[in-house]
This record gives structure tokens, sequence and C-alpha cells, in this order.
């Protein structure tokens, strides 16, 4: 009995010292700056294609040091981002004003283009019925439940608007659920819901087309939208804007490198991998059948104010204001400018 | 048959019914008896099974339920990826580390709850306070003083940890015989020595089974604190694997996780098992 | 009379020093929200987060959050307690119940089960039925090990002579059995009620609506911080409110056992 007692003590404090003494004790010297750059899906987001591409970056390790870190949404990333454990978060247009006015963070900055969506000739997100269902027109959900993947999001607050310009608002005339994007067609298919947001890679889902059929996409409802951008903090460009542009210097190297046709099959067997799914799936990466990723990185800033007000009406945000007063564009153009 | 539940109190453990099997430790027979091991686990292999029908008939659509049988060949990519190893030893390591802090503070905070009055009246409540709070919704809080690295991850498994371990300890401790207690003390002995001696024996028992369910809790806790911000460990490619939608290969990391704690309490009950031998 | 009052006034004193760690935190919480080394979206300062509770209670709300969040934790407990007794009972006393559900048992318990929430809902739907089944798939599990390990350490002395006194099987398992092994199916519960909490509140922030975890979801995604604050101490007092009934009722129950008395 003391040999167990005494030994499971001493199991313990060797457990713990090994524990508290393991790791982060590797403080790199701190030359490069940290870049911490965030995403929630990957593909869609460019933080998971950056590092796979890394041959790519000529000043990474030099002036800069990259990090990924994966977020499960953006609220954690605001937190983040308020807190220095993160510089760079590829917020949404609903989220980017919430962090500005809900969170009080007036100090940041659009830097650069992620996707858009309902630009002309490239995809725009889709919402979809059962093919054979009773929904036949938007009207027609008045008193059903429909499906997003949380409520205030890019893809919900198209979804409002489109219903809202048929006379139908959240809660009096339908209910909104949440859901899992990749979950959506079997909500669909089982009857759990009468409408579901389709965005990719999900919409290609061979089975869902069978089921379902299009009602309506982002580009009816709310025209282009921009969808997710870049953002970073004003104080952290100033200090760092060298690293900065040598980091967004590197990024347009490697997104023009995935835009360019002649790559696009090495760029599938990437996604492949990275998604751990058969390649021939994902024949639409970066082609007219995605959504609109510039190849300047160059954000839509009127797009982008047209969602912001858009967000406003809605009712998410109190007040709308310039989305100009909260964009830096100076770095993604001088880094393009070196790539000339 | 059993000897998985043994935890026993005073004795050493033995069917309730009284039927005299399970003699020999756990681990011991199972190396020692393939067949025997092979009839006792054959209820995870029912379950399997059901679990394969259930997709295959469709019985639950194969999106949100894949078949078992992918599941296993996303286990076995992930494997030759390196993934599955990479992610789960960081996974382990904060486990490990949350786990160790829960049993040492936990069973101390127990026992000294029960033997001293001041000290349940301080750390009660502040136990009660944060026990049953969903960890994740501490994320934001635990940010602020450890960033969003291994601190933070390790804070919340102990926290999570603990309140099993303070409770086993503490019933446990509170169970011991007040008339032992007093005469250890009428011999002399003091403070730690009596705690020692006589407190800590006689809420090994309850304390014990306590740190079986901190066990169990920590692979749950360890996955759900990596799921909100990570860039590695189970929790991370749980998430990861799920925003894509790649669901064989999730629930192939989900099974990985519970295999591992499965196995971690066969280990565990093993030990105690014989530790507890000591005590005759 | 004399000695009443006394007792009184100790008791009186206990409770005031129980709550002194409590003021404590929130004072050490209120200062440090106001020095200004965080921002109130960091860190909220309890009186903020307290004006917020005391709207959500004016608007009604928080009430309805609170009775949609406490009937699926509870209702979850319940099956999950009662479930968990009679598994553990029947695995304790049979072999073959045993030899099923012993290594269903442990592969399940360490299982993050939050990932079977898809199929929950797509069987179950997408109300409170899925919402108390992942209560009881994760609340049941310290249940059915403290039943067991409870009845298995029950002395075989004390076996040997109820048998030996002509006890029935029956009788075994409701005059010995379960009354012997019952200070650990408590501490099972006392485990598991806590666990019930926080796996409601997680579902419902996945699954959004009411609720107290939808509410939470809610705020956060707002950067609402002290909507996201007021859920963490909404959940904190019930928890700690249910935490102390349950300590209640094991020193009712066990008013006859070694650690009822008091020390």
């Amino acid at each position: 009995m003391r040999l167990a007692q005494t030994g499971l003590a001493a199991a313990l404090v060797a457990a713990l010292a090994s524990a508290l003494l393991g790791p982060g004790a590797a403080c790199a010297a701190d030359n490069p700056v940290k870049i911490r750059l965030s995403y929630v899906v990957p593909i869609a987001n460019w933080a998971s294609m950056l590092v796979e591409k890394k041959d790519l970056a000529r000043h990474l390790g030099k002036s800069y040091q990259l990090e990924i870190v994966r977020f499960a949404g953006t609220p954690p990333m605001i937190t983040a981002l308020a807190a220095g454990e993160l510089e760079i978060a590829d917020l949404t247009y609903p989220t980017l004003p919430i962090a500005i006015q809900n969170a009080g963070m007036d100090d940041l900055r659009v830097i650069a283009d992620e996707f858009q969506d309902g630009n002309a000739g490239f995809y725009s997100n889709e919402f979809m019925v059962l093919a054979d269902g009773p929904i036949k027109k938007v009207e027609d959900l008045k008193g059903k439940a429909v499906a997003a993947n949380a409520a205030g999001s890019a893809v919900d607050i198209a979804m409002r608007a489109m219903l809202r310009k048929h006379g139908l608002e959240n809660r009096r005339d339908y209910t909104i659920v949440e859901a899992p994007f990749p979950t959506m067609r079997a909500m669909l298919a089982e009857k759990k819901v009468d409408l579901v947001p389709a965005v990719l890679p999900f919409s290609l889902d061979p089975d869902l087309r069978k089921v379902g059929r299009t009602l309506f996409d982002t580009k009816d409802a709310v025209g282009v939208s921009q969808f997710s951008m870049w953002i970073a903090r004003k104080g952290f460009i100033e200090k760092n804007r060298a690293a900065l542009t040598d980091m967004m210097e590197d990024s347009l190297r490697i997104v023009r490198w995935y835009l360019d046709p002649a790559n696009h099959k090495e760029a599938m067997e990437i996604c492949a991998r990275i998604a751990r799914q058969p390649a021939e799936r994902f024949a639409w990466v970066f082609t007219s059948k995605d959504n609109y990723r510039d190849p300047d990185m160059m954000p839509d800033l009127a797009a982008l104010q047209r969602n912001v007000d858009l967000t406003r009406d809605l009712g998410f945000i109190k007040a709308s204001f310039d989305v100009n007063k909260f964009a830096d564009l100076s770095v993604v153009q001088d880094a393009a400018r070196r790539l000339k | 048959m059993t000897v998985a539940f043994s935890t026993g109190r005073g004795k050493p453990p033995g069917p309730a019914s009284g039927r005299p099997d399970g003699k020999l430790p756990a681990l011991r027979r199972l190396i020692s008896n393939r067949s025997n091991f092979l009839l006792r686990y054959s209820p995870l292999l029912i379950l399997a099974l059901a679990w394969e029908a259930a997709s295959r008939l469709q019985l639950a659509s194969s999106l949100a339920l894949p078949p078992l049988t992918d599941v296993a060949r996303a286990w076995i990519e992930l494997i030759q990826s390196g993934d599955l190893v990479g992610n789960g030893l960081s996974s382990l390591y904060r486990a490990g580390a949350g786990l160790a802090l829960a049993i040492l503070v936990g069973g101390a905070l127990g026992v000294f709850m029960a033997v001293s009055r001041p000290a349940n009246a301080m750390l009660g409540p502040l136990v009660e306070l944060f026990y049953p709070m969903p960890k994740s919704a501490l994320i934001p809080v635990t940010v602020l003083w450890l960033g969003f690295g291994d601190g933070s991850k390790i804070l919340l498994i102990f926290l999570g940890c603990m309140l099993p371990v303070t409770i086993g300890a503490y019933n446990g401790a509170r169970g011991s015989d007040q008339h032992l207690l007093w005469s250890a003390r009428s011999m002399g002995a003091r403070g730690l020595r009596v705690m020692w001696d006589v407190v800590v024996p006689s809420a090994l028992p309850e304390l014990l089974n306590g740190v079986r369910t901190a066990l169990a809790l920590a692979f749950i806790l360890l996955v759900s604190s990596e799921l909100v911000v990570a860039r590695q460990g189970f929790g991370y490619l749980i998430g990861y694997l799920g925003a894509n939608g790649s669901y064989e290969a999730m629930f192939a990391v989900v099974l990985t996780v519970a295999f591992i704690g499965f196995l971690a309490d066969r280990v565990y009950q093993a030990v105690v098992e014989r530790a507890l031998r000591w005590r005759e | 009379m004399a000695r009443v009052t006394d007792a009184m006034r100790r008791r009186f004193a206990w409770g005031a020093a129980r709550l002194a760690p409590v003021v404590t935190l929130l004072a050490a919480w209120e200062i440090f929200a106001r020095s200004g080394a965080v921002t109130p979206f960091m860190l909220p300062a309890p009186s903020a987060v307290t004006e917020r509770i005391c709207e959500d209670a004016l608007g009604g709300d928080l009430f309805v959050n609170i009775g949609a969040t406490l009937y699926r934790a509870l209702m979850g407990f319940a099956i999950a307690a009662v479930g968990g007794v009679v598994l553990g009972a029947v695995m304790a006393r049979n072999a073959l119940a045993r030899w099923f559900f012993d290594p269903i048992i442990s592969v399940g318990f360490p299982m993050p089960k939050i990932a079977f929430l898809p199929v929950i809902i797509l069987w179950l739907g997408l109300y409170d039925v899925s919402k108390i089944t992942m209560v009881v798939l994760d609340a049941i599990f310290p249940v059915v090990t403290a039943t067991v390990a409870g009845i298995a350490s029950v002395e075989k002395e004390l076996l040997w002579s109820a048998r030996n006194m002509g006890a029935k099987d029956r009788e075994l398992l409701w005059q010995i059995l379960l009354p012997a092994a019952l200070p650990q199916i408590l501490t099972g519960l006392q485990v598991a009620l806590p666990i019930a909490l926080i796996v409601v509140v997680v579902t419902e922030m996945q699954m959004g609506g009411y609720g107290l975890g939808g509410a939470m979801m809610q705020a956060s995604r707002f950067a609402n911080s002290r909507g996201v604050f007021a859920g963490i101490v909404e959940i904190a007092i019930i928890g700690y409110a249910l935490v102390a009934a349950m300590a209640w009722l094991r020193r009712r129950l066990l008013a006859w056992h070694q650690e009822g008395r008091e020390g």
C-alpha cells in the first residue's frame, strides 16, 4: 500500500515536471517578424494553400515567419486579434463591422482580398430546395424552416436579404436552423428544413444535385459581395510594414501561381492532399467555377460598402460607416508593384 | 470475467455475486489468452457491425455516418501520411499535463477540504463555481493570460478533470474512520503524517474511481479545447476534417481518441489493481 | 437557548466564510477590468455583466433560456441517473451484461461524442430530443462506472452472511448491495450532474435556438462580451446551485453513513 502510494506520487511529480519543462522553451531569435494568419475552411481560405507552396515564398524565414492557425469560426478570431495573438484574420463582411463596432476595435484595416461572390463569370453560392418539393418560389417559404451555417454569417445575411425582398421576415414568417455546411444535403434530403445554402465544394455534390434545385443564388440576393478579406491592426501594419509587404509579395506570387491555368493540375493535387479526397473532385478550384479571387488580392471596397450597409439594414449592426476609412491597401499595392 | 471496475473499498476486487472469477490482473490475462481476448471484446465487434449496417442500409445518411470500412480506410491513410501521429503527440502531451495537474491539485484539494473546515469554506465555492462551466466558453478568459497555445488548453483540461478527483478524494476522506483518526492523533501523529497514513488510504478507493473518470474526461476535453483554435492536435484534425466534409477521416480521428482513451483506461485499471493488492 | 444562538451564529459565520472567496474573486475581476489593462471587449467588468443580466431578466429572455437549458439538462440527467444505476447494477450482477457492456463503456466514455451530433440531429430532429440525447450519452458513463465500482466493492463477508441468513437475490440487491454502494453511486451522480449542464450548453452552442448556450453563442458572434460573460456567470450560478443541491441530497441520504456525521 505504502509502496503504491509512493509510486503514485512519484509518477505524478515526474509527469508534472516533464509537462512543465517540456516544449515552450524553444524561443527562436526574433529577427523575422512573426505573422500568424487565420483560416476556417481549408482550400477556400488562402492561408491553408499558401503553406503548400512555400517554395515560392522568397522572403519566408528571412524577413517574416508565417504561422497558420485554424479557428472554428470568426468570434474567437476577434478575441485573438484583440489579445495580440493573431496578426492577420480572415473576416467576412458581417464580422468586420461587428468587430469594429461591438468589440470597439477601430484600428482594424482591410489589407487584402480573399474571395468575392457574384462577379460576372464566376461562381455564386446557391440556395437550394427539394427538386420535387413544395417550394416553387421564395414566397412559398412562409412558415417553413430554413438552414444557415450560423446566424449573422455572410451566407445567412444573403439568405435573409432575399427572403426580405419577398416580404418574409425571420421569426415572423420563417425559422432559421443552424447546421454545418457538410450536413446540408442530408438536412434537405431528410426534409428537416426546406431551404439550404450550398457553398463550394458541397454545392457540387452529385447527390445534392440529384435531390435539389437552385431557388436563387447570392448574386440574386445581394449582387457582388466582398465575401472574405484579410484584416490586420493599424499598429501592426505601421510597425512592420516592410515585413508585411514582403509577406504580401510572397502571397501574391503564390496566389497567381494557383490562379494560373497552367498549374491547374498541380493545384488540384494539392487540394486533394489537404482535403484527403480524390483529386478529380477539385476540377473547379481556381477556375470560373470557383468564387472570384482577385489576382492582385485587391478587395472590392464598393461592394464591401454595400454589404456593410445591408448588414446594418438587417439589424446586425447599429450604424454603417465609410469602409474606406477602415482599409489600408497600400501594402498590397506596393507588393503588386514589385511583381510587375 | 470482470476486473474492469475494480476499485474495491477495503477488499480486493471480487465479483459482487461471489462467483469465483476474475483473479488475474486484466493486462496479464489480456496477453496470455488470445481467444479469451477475442471473446472479451467481441461486443465492440458487434457494435462495429451495427454501425456498418446502419450506414450501408441507409438507416443513417452515409453523409453524417460514413460506413466503418470507409472510416478504416481513411484511418490507414491518416497513419501513412503521419498526420495522426504528429497531431496525436501534441494532444497527448496537453492531456497528460492537464490530467497530472488535476490529479495532484484536485486530490490534495479534496483531502484538505475534507479534514479542514476553513479549507473547505475557502476553496469549495470556487471549485463548485468553475466546474459546471462549459470549458470552451472560458477560452476568451484564459486567452487573456495564457494566449492560444498549450497553456490555455492545459488549463481547460485541468479545470475539467479536477472536480471528479476532488469530489472523490473529498467524499472518500470524509468517509474515513474517525476512530482511526483519533487513535492516530493520540499516538502522536500530526498533520501531514496523519493525512498520508490514515486519510489518504481510506480516501483512495473513491479517489481512484475519480481519477478514472478524470482520465476519460481528459480525452473529451482535449478535443473540445482544441476545436476552437488550434494549429495541431486531435481536436484540430477533427475540426479541420469536419469543415472539409471529410467525415470518414473525421470519424477515424474520433475513434482513435476513443481507442487511446480505452487503452489508457485498461492500463489504469490494471495498475490500480496491482497497487491495491499491496494493501492485503 | 444560548447554545442555540451560538450554533446559529457559528453557522452564519461559516456561510459568510464561504462567500468570502467568491466576493474576493468578483472584486479582483472588477478592479482588473477597470484598470485599463484590458478593453471591455476582452474582459467586461462584473458590474456591466450584472447590468446585462438584469436587462435580460426584465425582458424575460433570461427565464426562457434558463428554463430551456435546465429542462434539457435535468431531463437528460434524470434519464442518465436511472439508466446508469440500472445498467450498472445489471452489469455487476449479470455476467452476460457485463461481458457486453464493459468494453463498450470503456470505449464510449472517453469518446468525443459531440462529433456524432450531426447523426443525432438527422435521427432525432432539431429540437429537445437531440439535445437531451446528447446529455444522456455523456452523463450516463460516470453513473455506470460508479455503480459497478460501488457494488463490486461491497465486502464479501457482508454478502456471505446475508446469504447465510437466507437473503434472496432481490433482497440482497435492494437491502445490501445498493445501500452499501450508495456513497459511490452518489459520487457518480455528483460528477454526472455538472457534465449534463456542460453538455447541454455546448450542444445549444452548436445548434442555436433558445437556451443559455444558444444565447451565449449568439452574443459571441456579435462580439458582445457582456452577453458572453453574462452567460458564463449565469451558468456558474446555476451549476453552483445544482452542485450544492446534490451535495445536500448526499448528506441527507447518507445520514446513517460514516461520512454523514459532522467531523
